[in-house]
């Protein structure tokens, strides 16, 4: 099954772009792709000219909710990267420190991720990204399974963290609203086969106070980014009872 | 709550067992009586012969039960992971569990002779099945996505199996240490009862053929006492490995 088709991308260096699209139409895929995770079955995954060809240091994942490992601690947790990387044990545990204590997590270090709130959770699995010091972090739906007042919070507490580091994000959502106030430009994709039919760049200056949400400006992206969205939805859905084939 | 509830209905089985064998409803050579048994356990903790069977009967689970996890785990753990392996000796594995392992009693007596040997042999091979079974389950039923963080971080294979495989199986290999001790004190038991020398089982072994039932439910009772002690060690082992977990309710 083709999950993607002609997707050509290029992301500049310290952009926040993220992916929007129906489901299935394989952002999941072309960001496990950046990842290393995923070969692409033609065509080529390039940071700074050179190819992909499997995880790197350069790049840091945050994963969907519940990929914390339940038996290591937050501090533990927040080190495993380093610990990959054969970073000495007591550098490892001070770089971590500081990640887990940028997230907010600082009095919860020898907490288990089963004592943590789901968006204390999704601040130790970005931190988790963060102790590598990756060029690109990739976000696939990070904020999916909280409630909507935690995922608001959360996307004003990645902005905080992320504004200065100048790092390259590439973030995969299904809420319009969470993709236009983060982004730099939201990259919307079609039903399956995915392809890119809109790249909207968003002129809103930052840092972005949540006021901004109700911004005649701000509504227009959310409208745009909806309509094109309409008709790949409508199509997915059609698709999906007409042919009996859940996505 | 509970715990008064199961002293409760302990102490009324107790008097009512006393009161028939007082009421002669039934026969005190075969039913013995609770106070029998207590005057043959007091009398029974003076004489070392007692004891050498306690220490007996526990050393031979001890080391077959031991050596079911020090060989099981490993094996199983193997297993999981050497798809090639598992084709070539999973299904022995398979067959060793799904038969009553006690079966091959015969031939381990012919193997080690009529010893507590052939107890530490038959505990082994009772548990091990069961614990190389859940091992490799539990390494096989490892959540996908925690082999993607691994390898998105550039985890070599020495590292996912410490961080990721290893801590994933445990709650696995704790469920085979469980099923393996039941297995493994049946065997030791039922061994007993054919070898000569020494062991609890051989106590209750002799003491039915004398008719001193007082002395059959001792040992019965004895035998209880160190399953119970085997599966709190079992679970300590587990609170020890697994601290990590959410405290749930309703443990066994």
């Amino acid at each position: 099954m083709v999950a993607l088709e002609d997707v050509s991308l290029q992301v500049e260096q310290g952009e926040f772009v993220t992916l929007v699209g129906p489901s299935g139409c394989g952002k999941s895929t072309l960001l496990s792709m950046v990842a290393g995770l995923l070969q692409p079955s033609s065509g080529d995954v390039l940071i700074k000219d050179r190819v992909v060809d499997g995880p790197g240091r350069d790049r840091a994942m945050v994963f969907q909710d519940s990929s914390l490992f339940p038996w290591f601690t937050v501090l533990r947790n927040a080190s495993y990267g380093l610990y990959c990387q054969d970073v000495p044990r007591k550098e490892a545990i001070e770089r971590a420190r500081k990640v887990v204590e940028l997230v907010g997590l600082g009095s919860f270090e020898n907490h288990y991720p089963h004592e943590l709130s789901g968006g204390m959770q999704q601040r130790l699995n970005l931190a988790r990204a963060l102790a590598v010091d990756p060029d690109i972090l990739l976000m696939d739906e990070p904020f999916a399974a909280l409630d909507p007042q935690t995922r608001e919070m959360m996307q004003a507490e990645l902005l905080r963290i992320w504004e200065p580091g100048g790092k390259t994000v590439l973030f995969v959502t299904h809420a319009i609203q969470e993709a236009v106030y983060l982004s730099d430009r939201v990259i919307v994709m079609s039903a399956r086969p995915g392809r890119i039919i809109a790249d909207i760049p968003i002129e809103i200056p930052r840092p972005r106070p949540f006021a901004n949400k109700r911004d005649k400006l701000f509504l227009r992206y959310e409208d745009d980014v909806w309509n094109l969205l309409t008709d790949e939805m409508t199509a997915t859905m059609q698709r999906e009872l007409t042919a009996g084939e859940p996505t | 709550m509970p715990t008064l509830w199961f002293v409760a209905s302990l102490v009324v089985l107790i008097v009512a067992w006393q009161a028939a064998v007082e009421a002669e409803l039934v026969s005190r050579l075969l039913f013995s009586s609770p106070s029998a048994v207590v005057e043959a356990a007091v009398s029974e903790v003076q004489v070392s012969r007692f004891w050498t069977d306690i220490l007996a009967t526990t050393t031979e689970f001890v080391l077959g039960f031991g050596l079911s996890v020090v060989v099981g785990v490993p094996v199983g753990l193997i297993l999981g992971t050497q798809d090639r392996v598992r084709y070539l000796v999973g299904p022995l594995v398979d067959a060793l569990n799904s038969t009553p392992q006690i079966a091959f009693l015969p031939l381990v007596l012919v193997w080690v002779g009529p010893t507590g040997r052939a107890a530490v042999v038959i505990a082994f091979l009772s548990a091990v099945a069961a614990v190389i079974i859940n091992t490799q389950d539990g390494v096989k039923t490892v959540e996908p996505r925690f082999l993607a963080v691994a390898r998105s971080f550039g985890a070599s294979r020495t590292q996912t199996f410490v961080t990721v495989l290893l801590p994933a199986t445990v709650p696995f290999v704790i469920a085979g240490l469980r099923i393996g001790v039941g297995h493994a004190l049946v065997s030791v038991f039922v061994a007993e009862l054919f070898v000569a020398s020494s062991g609890i089982g051989k106590m209750i072994e002799l003491a039915g053929q004398t008719l001193h039932t007082e002395r059959v439910y001792l040992g019965t009772l004895v035998f209880i006492a160190i399953g119970l002690a085997l599966f709190t060690v079992v679970r300590i082992v587990e609170g020890r490995l697994q601290h990590w977990r959410p405290r749930e309710g309703g443990e066994l």
